[in-house]
């Protein structure tokens, strides 16, 4: 569907096409690209006000009105000829907001700039082995000594961590205060002694984050975002962004497409299992979950373009979105039978590969927020039920 | 195109609900259904004044000619209120004249329907175009499910291979079922074909009049399941047990987020059924019937859920829950159960440009 409101959006449509035909012309196979023409593509991105739209020109934004109508404009047209959107990564996705919410201004001159660029690669410090779903139980300690803070602790679930050279962490600094009173959010270059780095090995033996064991590491006095012991707050900006990012409901109706492909070309007791009556309507009846997200998510913007209450809607997002996830991995599952017996290799990619799905589903339901941690922040912000003791979100 | 209500239809629609609130309190909700009448005519006359029947009707017979969606969104109003008015009946009978070759009984009915004067209804199998049960074509025959027969002046019937007009004084034994829903009573009929005008419409029209009438139980399952839903939370925070309000119990807490994450996307494909309906008739049968298929199931699911969080109260015919609970076995069982809908509709084969 085109999400255009009026004619300004439907010429602004154009002028994004006319953009991108003219920079990112078909003919060429994106393979043939190198990562100089991509950054490239991307710097004249910027130059005509598509990527890092709510970035300062300063900082190396675009520096555009708020307006989700045209960023959703952009994201489609983008996605259409597959060029290169924004970097991917806690760094823009979580890092950049809250330094632009909360940060100094010369933190923002100093991590932004090359963040966006791709040249820094930020780890998400967060997690520890004690402080999972209850994160405020976090232990690990920084002490201001002269004009540093020395670091100890442990991390873990540490997404990008193998990659990164900088990590954004939640650290106790005043172990006298109340739980949530006590946690500052500090930036620490990973790259001095005192790291250890050791990757988690997951389910379907991908190596996307680790664990990060820190002895007397140092960083810097003023490379903490805002003040201390108010690392809690400013925290909350970056997990608001990353969900509305997971809670993408375009990316459930590509997976359905992958779906209903994988039942046309798989045979089932001598047919093909797209004809099979029990898949048809377990398929059905994912399609029907599928376009009510996706459909609900444009009605959700459409209200929010123009300053109407979406109500309790996009605290949903991510428990739906989730539950979708299950659905298609049971189905899956069903489908490629035997190949269950497999996990995906990167020499072959038959069936197997949506083993990936079906394990991932399950990454899906933990990250950013377990479903049942979601549940009671759907039960507490969104329907105002009473918090009881002890728990809460 | 932007996907959410016009300030018009919502204006329109709180008008709906204003009137729904004022004249349809939980007291006299129950005593319609107490008496067993299913039809308030207070609120049916004020429904008219909005202009509710008007709004499917050309304007050449002094209608609105405004979209199913239009329609649609006053299907859920009517639906979180349980309101015990004809609409389904009126609306599918007033559209089943309205699609018609141009003929007398339009410029003779149509009018009379939108000013309230005349009320309308429809037997079900007037619809059933795909059951290939064969009808005689002359001779006494029977309908065995007919909406608000009983406050009704004309029915659209079935007739032969195709469907006519029956006026009221030519409804012969009129028997009311002993139906679950008392909102909205159903009645078997009996009738002599020599009696009905026929309207000539075609099966290809008659499925449109059937996914029609699918977004519009969409619609109300979809306003009753939220019903349902908010009177759950409401409970959830009054009733205290261990002395504190059982929404304060994580299990309560997160049955009532799986409820919310359940129906609140609902009204996406609801919408999307209903607008397909007027702009993308190619797609409308599959979407309707996917769309009634899901929206009655969830309405199924959420009436049983608010019995379950409701506890012993919710199990009694005095507390007006029970009412929403019947209009949920209305919904699912009407036009096509989830699964024969599901199964119609079957997996829409995705746009290439999905495929990514």
């Amino acid at each position: 569907m085109d999400l255009n409101i009026n004619e300004s959006d439907i010429g602004f449509r154009d002028e994004v096409r006319a953009f991108l035909a003219s920079c990112w012309p078909k003919a060429d196979k994106q393979r043939n690209r190198s990562q100089k023409d991509i950054a490239l593509f991307r710097q004249r991105a910027i130059e005509a006000g598509y990527l890092y739209r709510s970035i300062p020109r300063r900082y190396g934004g675009s520096e555009q009105a708020y307006n989700i109508i045209r960023a959703e404009i952009i994201r489609e047209e983008f996605g259409r000829v597959r060029a290169p959107m924004e970097v991917s990564g806690n760094g823009t996705s979580m890092l950049v907001p809250t330094l632009l919410d909360c940060g100094t201004e010369w933190q923002r001159e100093q991590f932004i700039r090359p963040t966006i660029s791709g040249e820094y690669v930020w780890a998400q410090g967060y997690s520890e082995p004690g402080a999972g779903s209850d994160l405020a139980a976090l232990k690990t300690s920084a002490v201001l000594t002269g004009d540093q803070w020395v670091i100890n602790g442990h991390k873990i679930w540490t997404t990008d961590v193998l990659k990164a050279q900088f990590m954004f962490a939640l650290v106790r600094t005043e172990p006298d205060a109340p739980k949530h009173k006590g946690i500052s959010y500090l930036l620490i270059d990973l790259r001095q002694p005192g790291v250890t780095v050791r990757p988690l090995k997951q389910l379907h033996g991908g190596e996307e984050f680790g664990e990060v064991f820190l002895e007397n590491v140092k960083t810097p006095a003023d490379w903490i975002v805002g003040n201390r012991g108010e690392g809690w707050s400013v925290s909350k900006t970056t997990l608001k962004h990353e969900r509305s990012s997971i809670g993408n409901a375009k990316s459930y109706m590509a997976m359905y497409a992958r779906l209903y492909e994988l039942a046309a070309g798989t045979t089932r007791s001598g047919l093909p299992a797209i004809q099979d009556p029990v898949i048809r309507v377990e398929l059905a009846r994912i399609e029907a979950l599928v376009l009510s997200q996706q459909y609900s998510s444009y009605r959700q913007f459409s209200r929010a373009a123009v300053g109407k209450d979406p109500g309790l809607s996009p605290l949903l997002n991510k428990l739906v979105c989730t539950g979708i996830g299950h659905r298609i991995a049971a189905l899956a599952q069903e489908l490629i039978a035997e190949s269950g017996l497999l996990l995906p290799s990167a020499q072959v990619r038959g069936a197997e590969k949506w083993v990936n799905q079906i394990v991932g589903s399950l990454g899906v339901a933990i990250a950013g927020g377990s479903s049942n941690i979601q549940r009671n922040i759907i039960a507490e912000r969104g329907l105002d039920l009473p918090r009881a003791q002890g728990e809460g979100a | 195109m932007i996907f959410d209500t016009s300030d018009i239809q919502d204006s329109f629609r709180e008008s709906v609900e204003r009137l729904c609130e004022r004249a349809m309190p939980a007291t006299q909700l129950r005593h319609v259904f107490d008496a067993g009448t299913g039809f308030d005519a207070a609120l049916w006359d004020g429904l008219v004044d909005l202009g509710v029947p008007a709004l499917v009707v050309p304007e050449k017979h002094g209608g609105l000619a405004l979209s199913l969606f239009d329609l649609a969104l006053v299907a859920e109003t009517l639906g979180y209120h349980a309101a015990p008015v004809p609409f389904l009946g009126h609306m599918l009978a007033s559209m089943a004249i309205a699609c018609a070759p141009e003929n007398e009984l339009q410029s003779q009915y149509l009018q009379s329907f939108v000013t309230g004067e005349r009320r309308v209804s429809l037997a079900m199998d007037a619809l059933y175009c795909e059951s290939g049960v064969a009808h005689p074509a002359t001779g006494k025959v029977r309908a065995d499910a007919v909406l608000n027969a009983d406050c009704a002046d004309v029915l659209v019937v079935r007739a032969g291979e195709g469907c006519g007009l029956l006026a009221r004084e030519h409804i012969g034994n009129m028997t009311a079922l002993n139906v679950a829903d008392r909102t909205r009573p159903l009645f078997a009929i009996e009738y002599d074909l020599a009696d009905v005008q026929l309207l000539h419409i075609d099966q290809a029209q008659r499925a449109r009049l059937l996914d029609a009438g699918r977004v519009l139980l969409a619609a109300d399952a979809y306003g009753g399941a939220r019903r349902c839903f908010n009177m759950s939370v409401a409970y959830a925070k009054m009733r205290e047990q261990y002395g504190a309000p059982i929404g304060s119990f994580q299990a309560v807490k997160h049955q009532l987020a799986d409820l919310a994450a359940t129906i609140d996307p609902g009204i996406g494909l609801y919408w999307l059924a209903a607008k397909s309906y007027d702009d993308d008739p190619a797609n409308a049968s599959r979407l309707s019937a996917l769309a009634k298929a899901h929206l009655c199931e969830i309405f199924r699911l959420a009436s049983r859920a608010a019995v379950e969080a409701h506890g012993g109260i919710g199990y009694t015919w005095e507390y007006e829950l029970q009412i929403w609970f019947k209009r949920a076995l209305f919904d699912f069982a009407m036009m096509g159960t989830p699964g024969e809908c599901f199964a119609k509709a079957g997996p829409g084969e995705p746009a290439k440009s999905e495929r990514r």
